[in-house]
């Protein structure tokens, strides 16, 4: 039995097919049209998922869509409605996209599989949301808690999972949304709302929350693990542009301007910025203001976030809990709701966010609607297309390009290894692309961790980034506890990079590159079981340098998606000062180029 | 560990990707009136909502708004707490 799930129409459309129960395939539109967060009719994702199968659209025997179009679209109508005359803008908007195509999902679906209107189902987006964790887990009872943006009206969720029946018992409605308030903070620093939040994350620990008092009259908590926002400062819900007023900005002074560069006393100014300004230390110091207000709006949610989950934790009694929502992805908020709420074990899902609502959906479809039970549990993120070293291979001469093949991993990775404890920054392309926003080690860059100026030095190269942006280290899991919080190290989100754990003071200065400035890093657990090659790697840089770590960030140029095939690859190594790029078990120096 | 040494003269750096090739003058031409006529009927749309919003949208939002005022929970002295979930199965053919 095939089941498709398809998210679309907001952001990170993805599909994703079951057979039999069994996650075949999932991926996100963006690897294909190469449109960051493509929100679009997932046309080509869903392609890849059916050919991946062997299918044609006609053998999909149920596609679920992941939320309620009807009762978005009144949401939005009751939004308009409430603040009239307003929401011109935002009704004007609205209305030209969804007449043109949102309101059209079934028979949209329907046509593209070439299967019958009555196979096309749809779930709620919260319950996508619940479905994507919870079946996923290897939990036969679970709290489940969803948070992010908002779905339909629903913000927020929480509720149990028992074998295959999820219950969602409470909701928080819009326009009362963590999402929409970590949103507002991001327009205000200066980021892309849906792109930019985790750049406020990794902006926090640069500053103090000075500005905690203020965030706090933004919502009140509930007696009973709720909040609820004061919308008197924001704009969000008559606004298509604005997301906070004039009341907002009386509070945390003028917003940030987009895209200008961030340096603080503690950051220092980076090479890659240019020359350092005459006025650097001005200009620090207004900085160092948005990085106080990045600490307090991180605070705030980390206390909103654990409010809740005490809540579900005392409300349902369960040991263990299942996360989901763009919320979720927040990986400091996670870490502390694992310290602090009292639960055993967290389980997330690597595409937390609407991405994963397909995922969800079609999770959903097989067991609660088609009344199936359960035997899928998520070990890895490996779901996306793959490009086999014949196809890399003949890629390669087609482009008439110098490369070496190796004939044996051990060959590659002791290769690499070697290049890589020599400082060589390295484009590392193997297997299937994964499913979520976060690089797993399949499209990865790739740098020795050990080198105090290997941070700026990928920086500089690669990514052209932000310096108070993090790198991650990707460490054996078998030795993640000597380097990293054991109780972060050792839960099943730490191999999705989707918790932020302490490094152990002892290891700092040997990691320097993946220690944020706050002595954090965003894990990610690397198993034989699961990305054997990558581990093979790994174990081999541990022979070499006795440091079993790796840095590892997703392989893209700033503003990108992560790439998929080998010429994207290959055409974000010629545009970058990447070394060495690896494309299955072909390697290419980057003197071959020129 | 074999090696593959090929001319590099003409490396990818800088080229155009396989599939990308650059449209001939009579395509641009009509992929511009494409463009073109595509504003203005996104334009002639928004007129449209436009007169739509003030005139018919605005009626029903006054009497929807005078009928059930709790639209949208905007006020400041709301309760802070959860909403109880609908305790039946979602039906999943209704879109609603």
């Amino acid at each position: 039995m095939y089941i498709l799930g398809v998210s679309c129409f907001f952001h990170d459309s993805a599909a994703a097919l079951l057979a039999d129960g069994e996650l075949v395939a999932a991926a996100e539109e963006e690897r294909f049209t190469r449109k960051k967060h493509d929100f679009e009719f997932p046309v080509h994702a869903i392609d890849f998922c059916l050919r991946i199968a062997g299918i044609r659209g006609e053998d999909v025997e149920l596609a679920v869509f992941f939320e309620k179009p009807f009762l978005k679209f009144e949401r939005i109508l009751a939004t308009a409605a409430a603040t009239y005359p307003s929401s011109g803008g935002v009704f004007q908007k609205a209305m030209l996209t969804w007449l043109k195509d949102k309101l059209w999902i079934r028979s949209l679906l329907a046509d593209h599989l070439k299967i019958d209107t009555k196979k096309v189902v749809f779930s709620e987006h919260h319950v996508s949301h619940a479905a994507s964790s919870f079946y996923c887990s290897p939990f036969e009872d679970a709290a489940i808690l969803t948070v992010d943006g908002v779905g339909e009206w629903t913000t927020a969720s929480f509720g149990e999972g028992h074998g295959t029946d999820i219950k969602l018992r409470g909701e928080i409605r819009f326009p009362h949304s963590i999402g929409l308030l970590y949103s507002a903070f991001t327009a205000f620093l200066g980021f892309e709302v849906n792109e930019g939040e985790y750049k406020v994350m990794g902006m926090a620990p640069f500053g103090r929350p000075k500005f905690l008092d203020e965030v706090r009259k933004l919502y009140r908590l509930g007696d009973d693990g709720s909040f609820r926002l004061d919308m008197k400062y924001f704009s969000f819900h008559q606004s298509p542009t604005e997301t906070y007023n004039d009341r907002f900005i009386d509070l945390f002074g003028a917003a940030r301007a987009p895209e200008s560069y961030f340096f603080t006393k503690d950051s220092g100014y980076p090479s890659y910025f240019g020359d350092k300004p005459a006025d650097f230390d001005r200009q620090a110091e207004t900085n160092q203001h948005y990085a106080d207000v990045a600490a307090s709006i991180q605070v705030a949610t980390e206390e909103i976030l654990l409010h809740m989950a005490k809540h579900v934790r005392s409300s349902t009694g369960a040991s263990r809990l299942c996360m989901a929502g763009g919320v979720a992805l927040n990986s400091v908020a996670n870490g502390r709701i694992l310290r602090d709420a009292g639960f055993d074990e967290i389980f997330i899902q690597p595409a937390a966010g609407d991405g994963g609502g397909a995922l969800g959906a079609a999770l959903w479809g097989y067991h609660a609607v088609a009344g199936h039970p359960r035997k899928f549990r998520m070990t890895h993120a490996y779901w996306g297309e793959e490009h086999s070293d014949g196809v890399i291979s003949d890629f390669l001469r087609a482009q008439s390009l110098k490369h070496q093949t190796f004939d044996d991993q051990d060959g590659l990775v002791g290769y690499v290894a070697d290049q890589l404890q020599n400082g060589a920054v390295v484009g590392w392309m193997q297997g299937r692309f994964e499913l979520g926003p976060r690089a797993l080690g399949n499209r990865s860059i790739l740098a020795d961790p050990r080198r105090t100026d290997m941070k700026e030095t990928v920086n500089t190269k690669i990514k052209f980034r932000e310096p108070f942006r993090p790198f991650a280290p990707a460490v054996l899991a078998h030795r993640a506890k000597e380097y990293f919080e054991p109780k972060i190290a050792e839960q099943l989100p730490a191999r999705f990079m989707l918790m932020v754990a302490d490094v152990a003071p002892a290891a700092r200065s040997k990691i320097p590159a993946v220690t944020h400035v706050d002595g954090t890093g965003r894990i990610q657990t690397v198993y034989s079981d699961s990305n054997p090659l990558f581990f093979r790697l790994l174990s081999k840089f541990d022979s070499a340098t006795g440091v079993p770590v790796l840095l590892n960030t997703s392989f893209n140029l700033r503003g990108e998606p992560i790439v998929n095939t080998p010429a994207e690859a290959l055409s974000s190594f010629s545009r970058s000062g990447m070394d060495l790029l690896v494309l299955g078990n072909s390697v290419i120096k980057k003197s071959d180029l020129c | 560990m074999s090696e593959t040494s090929i001319t590099s003269a003409n490396h990818p750096a800088g080229r155009t990707l396989p599939g990308a090739a650059t449209p001939g003058p009579i395509r641009r031409f009509f992929a511009a009136a494409s463009r073109l006529s595509k504003r203005v009927g996104q334009a002639e749309a928004a007129f449209i909502l436009r007169i739509f919003y003030v005139v018919v949208f605005g009626g029903v939002a006054i009497v929807l708004r005078r009928r059930r005022r709790n639209l949208l929970a905007l006020d400041e002295t709301g309760p802070a707490t959860w909403s109880p979930r609908r305790e039946s199965a979602i039906d999943p053919e209704k879109q609603y």
